[in-house]
């Protein structure tokens, strides 16, 4: 698929800024499932500076400064994308390996930086009982690891609520545990804590999915706001992406911005500024399909 | 040895065999390094070095050597005891210490630069991942770029049962301390200078030049003379005064995280002639807080864009962000495996026996010798006492069993011996005690220095918390004598006024011109005051027997106008022998008493004096040290009106008012007078006129009344020092216009406003404008107010009751406090906090724009 992605944010500030500096996570990565044809930032009042570099999970990072007073700020990312078929789902769904040997091979590969980077411990997510048991009532003794990472998806599913003012990016899991609601970004956190208690990699993935609302069927949560989900490392296959917010495996209709340990690493915009007092942010994003290219190939 | 000198006086018996005696080898014999220590005591008795103890300890006082503010009221005072012994260290055993730090740091280097880097030790299985991806300490927004040299390293050590040193802490960071040992240095050094020759001491001054060298190189890449900056947290921090005392030493600008800003990823100073490039920042904030923007979002000791502008190879961290990732405990445990693979060499130093329980070998050994270790926390070891299970209960034993088994990888278990011990000065005589060291090294070119010299630590565990506030301490001086005698060796000694030389004043932070602006101002508030409250207190004794007097009303009511609040409703007392039922209300001597020196009044003599100490305490880079002691002398004053309260005689107050009038004086003479005419002096001489204007205007309001007598005159003249000046003009005949004009309008008198308002106009004349042709606000309103004193018609304004006087002059006061806000505006404005914003909300349907 091909998807025009158009990522608005807007700050209004109480009081003039004289001087901002910002660092975005906001374009779309190149992934072997996922073509970046063409991305770009635009901001306004216009930056002073700006430039980008990867981070260390290789997404891209914009950073820029803005000298000069002004007490509105957006921040437009538009992009193309070509997504792909993912054929490592097929692979992933065939591998009958229980999740104790799947945390095993982990363990004895922890040489593996790729992988051990995503077992251990990370800023926003740190284990607890509430998480260990929690995991324990999907992943009983020797289940085949995707069929367990697909019922925990599907838990989350149908236990949490989907409610948007219930949490903010400061709640913490166990909160969201306890209340049962929050985001995609607290559903994405919970399976990616539960993973790590039990020794599996995971990681945070941020991005989009295009909703189809076909005629008498509901809107996908998640639709047209940017959207995060989870994935987990499949020993002898790869990082298999699933979506609980949906309670599906994304595929083609997904457009994958940035992968890190959680939420802390992929943060959209952040900002210091001198001034400015309090301020409200607004959040638009547009998932747009779109025909092919026909330029020369 | 055969000539066998008495033995010092010990608490221990010397020479046990679980721990090594600096002093005495296991047979009780003086080692030779120690040998002319030895005879230094025996010639000099108890008496000669509690003296010198005591003599130590003042001028460290003196110095504020503190962790903290001193003399703000909530502020903890903490000097430590500098013991009058010195740690001699024989130089062959301190040299070959020294090489095997060198070998660590270089060390700690290779491990920096592979884990930001390529991982090989994690991915050969050298490091656990988990040290490395679990460690807070781990930034990887330093990943790929970090150019991994530790300009400035301190080692921890301790000396086992056979003398081996051995490494407990490393110090990567921010290490503390090299200012401490250089103001022990010359406080020891000059109070022992015979024995300091004739030991030949090593000089700690080699270092401090291998730091500035390399900073120089550092920073020349940008081309010409590099400008190089200390960055603290500020005067809260604990180690505040070494940062005052290390910049300087090193003649560097001592700068706190708002002084800085980053443009287009370039580090610039903020001054008031602009913004001045910024090529090395010897940083004492801790690398978390550096940069609200990549790192901790809730610092607001750092410098937004700090990380993008040293990642962009513009500016020279000293040392690296990142680099803290090294000081973990942890490390220690597979340091000799990966030393022998990065530099294919044995470890020359051990460190303490270190067992991370992330690690499950390690944890059951930890479990299985409890008893014998000491648990810390495996990423760092700023916070908390490290646990002694030892010293457990049963019931808190399990606890914490249960803690290292559920989060096994936040543990270290390490074997402490604190095996040694050398002699100390204990008030009356000489006691043995255990000692542990710090000691620095500094990169020069591409090999370290290591320093001749370091701090030693009396009775305390080589814990890492070398500087930390739990306990009173004492720490020594250490010494490596040279192993050939030195001839006229200088004796150690502050470069003297370096910075003011160099610079002329002309690129100092716009903050500090801000804080001695200020400093101007509470200055000549507190002249004020104290000369008023003067005249207060003499009349109040004169005329002990009969009516208040009016002056006094009037001195009272002038120091209200200008907002020094004498009473809290609920502090109003009856004046004694007041009749029952009678409106309360104080004498004058007690609201005189009240504007002196009581506690929590806005704007009192005290609460006056107290600012300027805290203004003193943040300028202090920039006075030279003649200044320094004479602000620090006002210190004597406040202590002087505190002890008032308890006691309060009009006669002791007018004594302690001349002292302090003294006192000022000397400031006044040594702060503006030799001070260089830079930018900071044009600041503080404005703020002295402006206070010193405002106080006059309100004076002249309250002295001329409506029925202004000979009485009122005379005290206005007196007061505003003008008495004698009126006397040579007009002999005896007091008119309200000559008064006036001699204090209003007379450009000749300098306690005029108007001579005041000239040197204003002045000063303004030579700050930096941002355009040649135009006059900003606060000289147009200066400008306007001369004009205005220029053409005054006082005998019309004196007619009558005077009342249009009086407006005019609170015109004038409101005008000058207009000026002092234009004038803060116009050149600190850019002097605020950055704050971090919080990331975007979750998207809902209220918030969406399209």
């Amino acid at each position: 698929m091909r998807y025009n992605v158009r990522h608005v944010t807007r700050y209004h500030y109480e009081a003039q800024v004289a001087h901002a500096h910002h660092l975005a996570h906001l374009r779309p990565r190149e992934l072997p499932t996922q073509r970046v044809e063409h991305s770009r930032i635009d901001v306004l009042p216009v930056a002073t500076a700006g430039s980008s570099h990867a981070d260390y999970f290789g997404n891209i990072v914009d950073s820029f400064e803005i000298f000069g007073s002004h007490d509105t700020l957006q921040v437009t990312c538009t992009s193309v994308v070509t997504t792909l078929p993912n054929s490592l789902v097929s692979t992933a769904l065939l591998m009958n390996d229980s999740w104790e040997q799947a945390a095993a091979q982990i363990a004895a590969q922890s040489s593996d930086t790729r992988v051990s980077e995503y077992v251990c411990v990370s800023p926003l997510l740190r284990p607890g009982s509430t998480v260990r048991s929690f995991v324990r009532e999907v992943f009983t003794p020797q289940k085949p690891l995707v069929a367990a990472v697909l019922e925990l998806s599907e838990r989350i599913f149908t236990q949490f609520k989907y409610e948007v003012a219930a949490t903010d990016v400061t709640t913490p899991i166990n909160q969201v545990l306890g209340e049962r609601r929050g985001v995609c970004q607290d559903f994405a956190h919970i399976a990616i804590a539960s993973l790590r208690a039990l020794g599996l990699a995971a990681r945070y993935v941020s991005g989009y999915m295009e909703t189809l609302p076909p005629p008498g069927q509901p809107r996908l949560i998640g639709a047209d706001a940017s959207h995060a989900w989870a994935s987990v490392y499949v020993p002898g296959a790869g990082w298999l992406d699933f979506d609980p917010t949906n309670n599906t495996l994304p595929g083609e209709r997904y457009v994958t911005v940035a992968y890190g340990r959680d939420f802390s690493d992929v943060s959209p915009i952040k900002g210091v500024v001198l001034g400015g007092g309090a301020h409200q942010i607004s959040v638009g994003v547009d998932v747009e399909p779109t025909a092919p290219s026909l330029g020369p190939s | 040895m055969s000539e066998q000198l008495e033995p010092v006086p010990t608490s221990q018996s010397p020479g046990s065999d679980s721990s090594y005696n600096e002093f005495h080898d296991r047979f009780g014999n003086v080692r030779p390094h120690q040998q002319r220590l030895q005879q230094f005591l025996n010639q000099h008795g108890p008496e000669d070095v509690e003296a010198l103890r005591r003599a130590l300890r003042a001028q460290l006082a003196e110095q504020e050597v503190t962790f903290n503010i001193l003399g703000v009221p909530e502020g903890t005072n903490r000097p430590w005891q500098l013991d009058p012994l010195p740690l001699v260290l024989d130089c062959a055993e301190y040299t070959r210490m020294g090489e095997g730090l060198k070998q660590r740091v270089r060390l700690l280097e290779l491990v920096l630069a592979d884990l930001y880097g390529p991982q090989t030790l994690i991915k050969s299985s050298l490091l656990p991942p988990a040290l490395v991806f679990e460690n807070p300490h781990f930034w990887r927004e330093c990943h790929g770029w970090m150019n991994p040299q530790l300009f400035l390293y301190a080692a921890d050590l301790s000396r086992n049962a056979d003398g081996q040193y051995v490494v407990y802490s490393d110090r990567t960071a921010a290490p503390a301390g090299a200012g401490y040992t250089l103001e022990n240095r010359l406080a020891l050094g000059s109070a022992l200078s015979d024995l300091f020759r004739r030991y030949s001491v090593l000089k700690i001054n080699r270092f401090f030049h291998a730091i500035q060298r390399t900073f120089e190189r550092a920073g020349s890449a940008a081309g010409g003379q590099p400008r190089v900056v200390v960055l603290t947290p500020g005067m809260q921090d604990e180690s505040s005064f070494e940062h005052a005392y290390l910049s300087r030493y090193l003649g560097y600008e001592l700068v706190e995280g708002r002084d800085l800003t980053v443009r287009e990823q370039v580090v610039y100073l903020k001054t008031l002639s602009g913004l001045k490039r910024v090529d090395v920042v010897l940083r004492r904030v801790f690398d978390d807080n550096c940069d609200p923007l990549e790192l901790r979002t809730d610092s607001i000791t750092g410098v937004p864009g700090l990380l993008a502008a040293a990642r962009a190879g513009q500016v020279t961290l000293a040392n690296p962000l990142g680099s803290a990732l090294v000081e973990t405990p942890a490390l220690k445990a597979y340091l000799p495996q990966i030393c022998r693979a990065l530099l294919g060499e044995e470890l020359k130093l051990p460190s303490a026996p270190c067992h991370w329980c992330g690690d499950p070998q390690g944890l059951s050994y930890v479990l299985a010798h409890l008893d014998e270790l000491v648990i810390k926390p495996a990423f760092g070891d700023r916070r908390g006492e490290p646990i002694i299970p030892a010293q457990l209960s049963s019931g808190e034993k399990e606890a914490l069993i249960a803690r290292l088994k559920s989060r096994p990888w936040q543990a270290v278990g390490e074997q402490w011996e604190s095996a040694w011990t050398a002699p100390y000065w204990g008030v009356v005589k000489t006691m043995t005690g255990n000692v542990s060291l710090r000691t620095f090294l500094c990169r020069n070119g591409d090999d370290h220095e290591v320093m001749s010299g370091g701090l030693a630590r009396i009775n305390s565990a080589p814990d890492g918390l070398f500087l930390s506030l739990n306990t009173d301490r004492i720490i020594k001086d250490v010494w490596v004598p040279s192993p050939t005698p030195v001839k006229d060796l200088p004796l150690p000694a502050m470069p003297e006024q370096r910075l003011e030389i160099r610079r002329g004043g002309v690129e100092l932070p716009s903050r500090l011109l801000d804080d001695v602006y200020w400093l101007g101002r509470y200055l000549e508030r507190a002249e004020t005051t104290a000369r008023w409250l003067r005249a207060g207190f003499e009349r109040i004794s004169y005329d002990a027997a009969g009516e208040p007097s009016i002056v006094v009303d009037c001195i009272i009511s002038t120091l209200r106008n200008l907002e020094i609040v004498d009473s809290k409703p609920n502090q109003t007392l009856p004046p004694p022998g007041a009749p029952d039922g009678a409106t309360p209300s104080r004498s004058q001597e007690e609201v005189l008493g009240a504007l002196l020196s009581a506690r929590g009044l806005a704007n009192n003599l005290l609460a006056t004096l107290e600012r300027v100490h805290y203004l003193t305490l943040g300028a202090r880079t920039r006075l030279s040290r003649d200044a320094w002691h004479a602000l620090r002398r006002l210190k004597a004053s406040l202590d002087e009106f505190e002890a008032w309260r308890s006691h309060p005689q009009p006669r002791v107050a007018i004594e302690s008012l001349d002292a302090l009038l003294i006192r000022l004086s000397g400031v006044t003479g040594t702060v503006l007078d030799g001070m260089v005419r830079g930018h900071a002096w044009l600041f503080m001489d404005t703020g002295r006129r402006v206070e010193r204007s405002v106080a006059t205007l309100t004076l002249i309001r309250n002295l001329v009344p409506e029925d202004v007598s000979r009485l009122h005159m005379e005290a206005l003249l007196e007061i505003a020092d003008s008495l004698l000046t009126y006397r040579s003009r007009y002999l005896s005949s007091l008119q309200a216009p000559a008064v006036v004009d001699l204090l209003l309008t007379d450009e000749t008198n300098p306690r005029a406003v108007r001579y005041q308002i000239d040197r204003i106009v002045r000063h303004l004349e030579s700050l930096p404008r941002d355009n040649d042709a135009l006059r900003g606000q606060p000289d147009r309103r200066m400008i306007k107010l001369q004009a205005d004193l220029m053409t005054l018609d006082l005998p019309s304004l004196c007619a009558g009751d005077g009342a249009p006087l009086r407006e005019l002059l609170v015109q004038m006061v409101n005008s000058l406090y207009q000026f002092s806000d234009e004038l803060a505006q116009r050149y600190f404005s850019h002097v605020g906090q950055h704050h971090a914003l919080s990331p975007a909300a979750w998207p809902s349907d209220d918030n969406e724009v399209k």
